[in-house]
C-alpha cells in the first residue's frame, strides 16, 4: 500500500512525449495509442520507470465517453496493462484522469452526466490501478465531480491536482486556499497542483498549499512556460533548472515530486537522483474557513451570515418559490452580500414546493453570481445531500442536533463532502431551559462529530435563541451557554433576530443581543447584515439581563414615549377587572374576581367582566398598543381571576360545559411557544384546553380526539418539514371525525396552505379565540 | 482597452449613455483579464483541402480558403477576457439590467480590442521577417464551421491552458472569448471580411477601424 507521508517521484509528461514519438498532430486524441501504438506508450511508461519513478500514470488523460465514445472501456483497459507492465513491481501504477472538456451547468452538460462520464472512466479500471489521480482540473466544479465518481465507484486512494496561473487562480477563478479548503476534506489521500507553470512560478503556490492543508501535498509543474513553435509546444527551461526549482520546493515540506508538460524521464532522473528523503514539513494549523469555488472565509472574527434566503415569514419570497421566480431569490443573495453578509444561509423550505429541486437551482444559481461562502439550511438530510453534492465550496451545514436519527444522518454527510457542520443543543426531550443541558447537549454533538472524524475547527453549537418576551432568562440562557461551549475549542453560532420575537422595535433588541454574543466568543451570526451598523440602547440591554422593569421601560422607550402606563390603555373609568387584566396584575384580578362572585354567578363574571378584559387586551395587542410579554402577563392574570371561579363552580357543581379544545404541536416539531400562548388566552375564554405537548404523533391526536369529541382541534407547526405532519395528522381524524373543525397555526403556516388540509388559519391567540367562539356559537 | 467614449457610441447619444458607458467600462476594467495561447504553423493544402501542420486543425469551407489565398502559414489563437466577467454580467442581470446589457457590449469590444493588439503584435513580428499578415477569420464565420472551434481549442491546449470549455451548442466558455486564424504571405493584405461579418448590418463601415 502506498504510502503518501513518504517521499515519492511521480513520472514527467506523456503528451508531450507520446506526440514526439509517435508523431501525431497536436489535438489528437493520444490516448488511441494505446490500441493503435502501444509499444511508444510503452516505451514512455518504461523510460519514467527506469528514470526512478515511484509512480506512473496510465496513458489516460483525455480517455472517457464525451472524447472517446465507445472505445473508452477498452482504450483505459490497455494503458493500464502498458502501465503495469512498465512498472514490473518496481512502481505503482496511477489511473489518470484529466477533465471532461466539456462546461458542466447552463448550457453545457448536466451535473449528472458529467458524474455518469467519470465513473465510467473509473468503473473501465475495475480497481486495477494502485491509485487514482484526477488532474489538471481547472474548474473546481470537474475537480469535484471526479472526486465524487473516484469515491463512490471505487475503493482506491485518490491524489487530486489542479492547475492555477501566475496570479494564483486557476482559470475558472479558484485560488490554491479555496482549493485545499474545499479538496482537503473530501477524503483524497494527497492534494497538489501540476500543470500550466514551471516550477519556478510554482514554489509560492506549494507553499500556500502547504499552509491550508493538513495532507500530503505533490507539486508536478511544467518544464517551464510553454510557447508554441511551428504546432509544436516547447518549454523554457532545462533539467538543471528544472531540478534546482524543484529541490527549493521539497524542502518547503512537499514529498511527492514529479513533472508536467515538456518534462522527460532524463528530468525525472535528475530529480530522483537529488531527491533522497522526505522533508519534515511545518506542523498544520487548524483554521476555521468556509469556502465557495472563488474564495475563502476564515472565521478568525465575528462574520456574519446572512439570513435573508429563507421564506418564512416572508410573502413576497414565498411568491418566488412558488412561482419559481428564482432571479428575485438570487437578488437576495447578491444585495446581502453587498451590504456586509460574509456568508449567505439558503432555505427553501416551502410547504407545497418542491424544496430539493428549488435547493439544487439557488445553489447553482448563486455560484453565479455571488462570492460568498453558503450554508445549507434544511431539516431535510436529503435536500442536504442534494446542495452539497452540486456545491463547488466548503459549504456549513445548517443543522445535526441531539436526535439520534439527525446524527446517524446529517453527520455522515459532513464527513462524505467535507462540510462544517451546526450542532444545535436539542435533542428527544426538546431544548434544555438551562445553560448546563445546552451545553450537555452542544458537547454531546460535539464529541459525536469528531467520533466520525470531522474537524474541531469545522464545527459550531448553536445554543438557540429564544424570544426573550415569551420566556425570562433567554438571553442569558444563550449567551452563558455558548460561552461555556466555547471553551471547549469548538465554533458558535447563533441566529438571532428571534431574541427579540413578540417585542417592537426588534432591531434595538437585536442588535443589544448580537453584541452580548459577540462578547462570548460568538463565530457566526445569523443576521440582517445591516444589523451590524445598529448602537444598541441601554433599554434593550436591561431588558436581556432581566433587570426588574426593564420591559416596561423598554416597550415605553421603543414606543416614544415617557411611559406606557396602564391608565392610558384601561383608564380610571374602566372597571376594575379590566384595569386589572389589562395591567397584568394578577392578585388585583383575583382580588376583583372574589369581590364580584358576592354578587354574580360564576358565569356572569366570565361573561361580564373577564371576557370583556381580555377582548380588550386583544385589541390594544392587535393594534401594536401592547407586545407579547404584555399580552402573556395578561392571560397570566386573567387565569388567577378564573382560578377563582373554578374554585366556587366546582363547589357548587357546575358542569363542565364541554367547550373542548384540543391542542398540539404536531409531529417533529418541538417549537411551542406559540401553541402555548394560544393555550394560555384561549382558557381564559371557558373553553376547556386539552394541551398534549409538541412532537405529538398522530394516532396520539386521534386517540385525544376521540376522547373529547366533540370539540375543536388546534395544530401547530413552525418548520416547513413539519408542515407536511400537520397535513398527515388532520387527514387521519378527518377520515374519522369528518366535521371537526381544526384550527392551524404557526410560522410556516399560510391561511392557502391551511385551506388546502383542511384547516382554518389563525393568525395568533386572538384570531383562534375568535374562530373558537364562531364555532361554539 | 476600450473608452466610455467609444462604449458610449454604440450605447447611445447623451450625457445618460456616457455615464452609463463610463460604469460600464469600470466594471470590465475590475474583471477583465486578458490571456491568450497563440501559435504559428505552415499550411498544407492537398486535395483542396488546407490543414495546420502537426496539428488536426483543418479549415473546412470556400470563405477561408478565399482568405487565405497566398498565404503558406497562418497564426492561430485563442484569446479570452476570462470567467469573471462573466460572473459579472450574470450578477448585473439579477440587480441592473441596464448596465448588464452595457458591460456584455463593452466586453465584447474588450476581447475584440485585444484581438486586434495580438494581430498588430503579431504583424510587427513578421514585418521584421519580411512577412505579412491578412485580418483575422474566427470559426462560425462565413462558412467555416462553428463546430471547428473544438479543433482550436485541442490544437492550442486552451482548455489546459486557458480553461475554455464549449457548451452544447459548441459555444465557448468564458462567453467572451475568441478563437482565429490570419494568414501569413510574402505580399497578403490585411483585409476585412465585410460579406461574411455577422455585424454588416449595422456596420457603417467603422466598426473595426477601416
Amino acid at each position: 500500500m502506498i504510502d503518501f507521508s513518504k517521499k515519492i517521484i511521480l513520472d514527467g509528461a506523456t503528451g508531450s512525449l507520446l506526440t514526439e514519438r509517435s508523431g501525431a498532430p497536436a489535438g489528437y486524441r493520444l490516448e488511441r495509442l494505446n490500441l493503435e501504438n502501444p509499444e511508444v506508450v510503452y516505451s514512455v511508461c518504461r523510460d519514467y520507470v527506469d528514470a526512478g519513478s515511484n509512480v506512473v500514470y496510465t496513458n489516460t488523460f483525455g480517455a472517457n465517453p464525451l472524447k472517446l465514445g465507445d472505445e473508452t472501456g477498452a482504450i483505459i483497459k490497455a494503458a493500464i496493462d502498458i502501465a503495469r507492465k512498465a512498472a514490473d513491481g518496481r512502481a505503482y501504477v496511477a489511473l489518470d484522469v484529466g477533465p471532461l472538456g466539456k462546461l458542466i451547468g447552463e448550457g453545457g452538460i448536466s451535473f449528472e452526466e458529467a458524474y455518469e462520464n467519470y465513473a465510467a472512466v473509473i468503473r473501465a479500471a475495475e480497481d486495477r490501478p494502485d491509485l487514482i489521480v484526477i488532474e489538471t482540473m481547472t474548474d473546481i466544479a470537474d475537480a469535484r465531480i471526479a472526486l465524487l465518481a473516484a469515491k463512490e465507484n471505487s475503493s482506491l486512494p485518490v491524489m487530486l491536482s489542479m492547475s492555477f496561473e501566475g496570479n494564483g487562480r486557476s482559470a475558472f477563478g479558484t485560488d490554491i486556499e479555496s482549493f485545499a479548503r474545499i479538496i482537503s476534506g473530501m477524503g483524497v489521500s494527497a492534494i497538489g497542483i501540476n500543470c500550466s507553470l514551471g516550477p519556478v512560478e510554482m514554489l509560492p503556490m506549494a507553499r500556500r498549499l502547504i499552509e491550508c492543508t493538513p495532507l500530503p501535498v505533490f507539486i508536478k509543474p511544467n518544464a517551464g512556460m510553454p510557447r508554441f513553435e511551428n504546432g509544436r509546444t516547447v518549454y523554457d527551461i532545462d533539467k538543471r533548472q528544472f531540478t534546482d526549482a524543484m529541490n527549493a520546493i521539497h524542502a518547503l515540506g512537499v514529498n511527492i515530486l514529479g513533472g508536467c508538460c515538456g518534462t522527460t524521464p532524463e528530468y525525472i532522473s535528475m530529480l530522483a537522483g537529488e531527491i533522497k528523503e522526505e522533508v519534515k514539513r511545518p506542523a498544520y494549523k487548524p483554521v476555521r474557513a468556509l469556502s465557495c469555488g472563488t474564495s475563502t472565509v476564515t472565521v478568525d472574527s465575528m462574520k456574519i451570515v446572512g439570513e435573508r434566503i429563507n421564506p418564512t415569514g416572508k410573502k413576497k419570497f414565498q411568491a418566488a418559490l412558488r412561482e419559481g421566480d428564482f432571479d428575485y431569490i438570487l437578488a437576495q443573495g447578491i444585495e446581502q452580500a453587498q451590504s456586509g453578509a460574509d456568508i449567505l444561509d439558503v432555505n427553501v423550505g416551502l410547504n407545497g414546493t418542491d424544496e430539493k429541486a428549488n435547493m439544487v437551482r439557488v445553489v447553482d444559481g448563486l455560484q453565479k453570481v455571488v462570492s460568498k461562502p453558503l450554508v445549507m439550511d434544511s431539516s431535510s438530510p436529503e435536500v442536504l445531500e442534494a446542495a452539497l453534492r452540486r456545491y463547488n465550496g466548503k459549504a456549513l451545514i445548517n443543522s445535526v442536533n441531539g436526535k439520534k436519527s439527525s446524527i446517524d444522518s446529517v453527520i455522515p454527510l459532513a464527513k462524505k463532502y467535507g462540510a462544517a457542520v451546526v450542532c444545535l443543543a436539542l435533542d428527544e426531550n426538546g431544548i434544555p431551559d438551562t445553560v448546563e443541558g445546552r451545553v450537555e447537549i452542544g458537547k454531546r454533538l460535539v464529541s459525536e462529530c469528531i467520533k466520525a472524524g470531522i474537524a474541531k475547527e469545522d464545527i459550531y453549537v448553536d445554543t438557540l435563541t429564544m424570544a426573550q418576551s415569551a420566556q425570562k432568562g433567554s438571553a442569558l440562557c444563550t449567551v452563558g451557554a455558548l460561552g461555556e461551549i466555547k471553551k471547549t475549542g469548538a465554533g458558535a453560532i447563533l441566529g438571532v433576530s428571534n431574541i427579540s420575537f413578540g417585542m417592537p422595535h426588534r432591531e434595538d433588541i437585536n442588535a443589544c443581543f448580537l453584541q452580548m454574543a459577540r462578547e462570548a466568543g460568538l463565530d457566526l451570526a445569523i443576521i440582517n447584515p445591516s444589523l451590524i451598523n445598529i448602537k444598541p440602547s441601554e433599554y434593550a440591554r436591561s431588558f436581556l439581563l432581566d433587570v426588574e422593569g426593564a420591559v416596561d421601560a423598554y416597550i415605553a422607550y421603543a414606543a416614544k414615549t415617557d411611559s406606557v402606563k396602564t391608565e392610558d390603555l384601561a383608564p380610571a373609568g374602566a372597571p376594575d377587572m379590566t384595569r386589572a387584566i389589562v395591567g397584568g396584575m394578577g392578585g388585583a384580578a383575583r382580588e376583583t374576581a372574589e369581590s364580584l362572585l358576592r354578587e354574580l354567578d360564576p358565569l356572569d363574571v366570565a361573561a361580564k367582566h373577564i371576557i370583556p378584559a381580555l377582548d380588550r387586551v386583544g385589541e390594544l395587542y392587535e393594534s401594536g398598543k401592547i407586545f407579547l410579554p404584555q399580552l402573556i402577563a395578561a392571560a397570566d392574570s386573567a387565569k388567577q381571576a378564573f382560578a377563582v371561579l373554578e374554585e366556587k363552580m366546582k363547589a357548587s357543581g357546575v358542569k363542565d360545559e364541554g367547550k373542548r379544545f384540543v391542542l398540539a404541536t404536531v409531529k417533529g416539531d418541538i417549537h411551542d411557544i406559540g401553541k402555548n400562548i394560544v393555550k394560555a388566552v384561549v382558557s381564559n375564554y371557558g373553553f376547556k384546553v386539552v394541551d398534549l405537548g409538541r412532537d405529538v404523533d398522530y394516532k396520539t391526536v386521534l386517540e385525544a380526539v376521540e376522547k373529547n369529541y366533540p370539540c375543536a382541534l388546534g395544530l401547530s407547526a413552525l418548520m416547513t418539514t413539519t408542515a407536511q405532519n400537520m397535513a398527515e395528522t388532520i387527514s387521519l381524524v378527518k377520515e374519522k371525525y369528518p366535521d371537526i373543525p381544526v384550527l392551524v397555526g404557526g410560522a410556516v403556516i399560510t391561511p392557502e396552505y391551511a385551506t388546502s388540509i383542511g384547516g382554518i388559519y389563525c393568525k395568533d391567540a386572538n384570531a383562534t379565540v375568535k374562530a373558537l367562539k364562531e364555532i361554539f356559537a | 482597452m476600450i473608452t466610455a467614449q467609444t462604449l458610449a457610441k454604440y450605447l447611445g447619444t447623451g450625457e445618460d449613455a456616457l455615464e452609463l458607458a463610463k460604469r460600464a467600462v469600470k466594471e470590465v476594467e475590475n474583471s477583465a483579464r486578458c490571456r491568450c495561447v497563440e501559435a504559428t504553423a505552415r499550411l498544407v493544402r492537398e486535395d483542396g483541402t488546407i490543414k495546420v501542420e502537426n496539428t488536426v486543425l483543418e479549415l473546412k469551407g470556400n470563405d477561408i480558403a478565399k482568405h487565405l489565398e497566398g498565404c503558406d502559414a497562418v497564426y492561430y489563437f485563442c484569446a479570452t477576457v476570462g470567467a469573471e466577467v462573466d460572473m459579472t454580467i450574470e450578477r448585473l442581470k439579477l440587480t441592473d439590467l441596464t448596465l448588464a446589457y452595457a458591460v456584455d457590449l463593452c466586453a465584447g469590444l474588450w476581447v475584440d480590442a485585444y484581438c486586434d493588439e495580438l494581430e498588430e503584435r503579431q504583424r510587427r513580428m513578421l514585418a521584421q521577417k519580411g512577412l505579412t499578415l491578412t485580418s483575422r477569420f474566427s470559426c462560425g464565420y462565413g462558412d467555416l464551421p462553428l463546430s471547428s472551434q473544438a479543433d482550436f481549442i485541442d490544437a492550442l491546449k486552451a482548455d489546459k491552458f486557458l480553461g475554455i470549455r464549449l457548451t452544447a451548442g459548441g459555444m465557448m466558455i468564458p462567453s467572451k472569448t475568441v478563437s482565429a486564424v490570419a494568414g501569413i504571405g510574402g505580399n497578403v493584405r490585411k483585409k476585412h471580411n465585410c460579406d461574411v461579418c455577422v455585424k454588416r448590418d449595422s456596420c457603417d463601415g467603422g466598426l473595426c477601424g477601416d
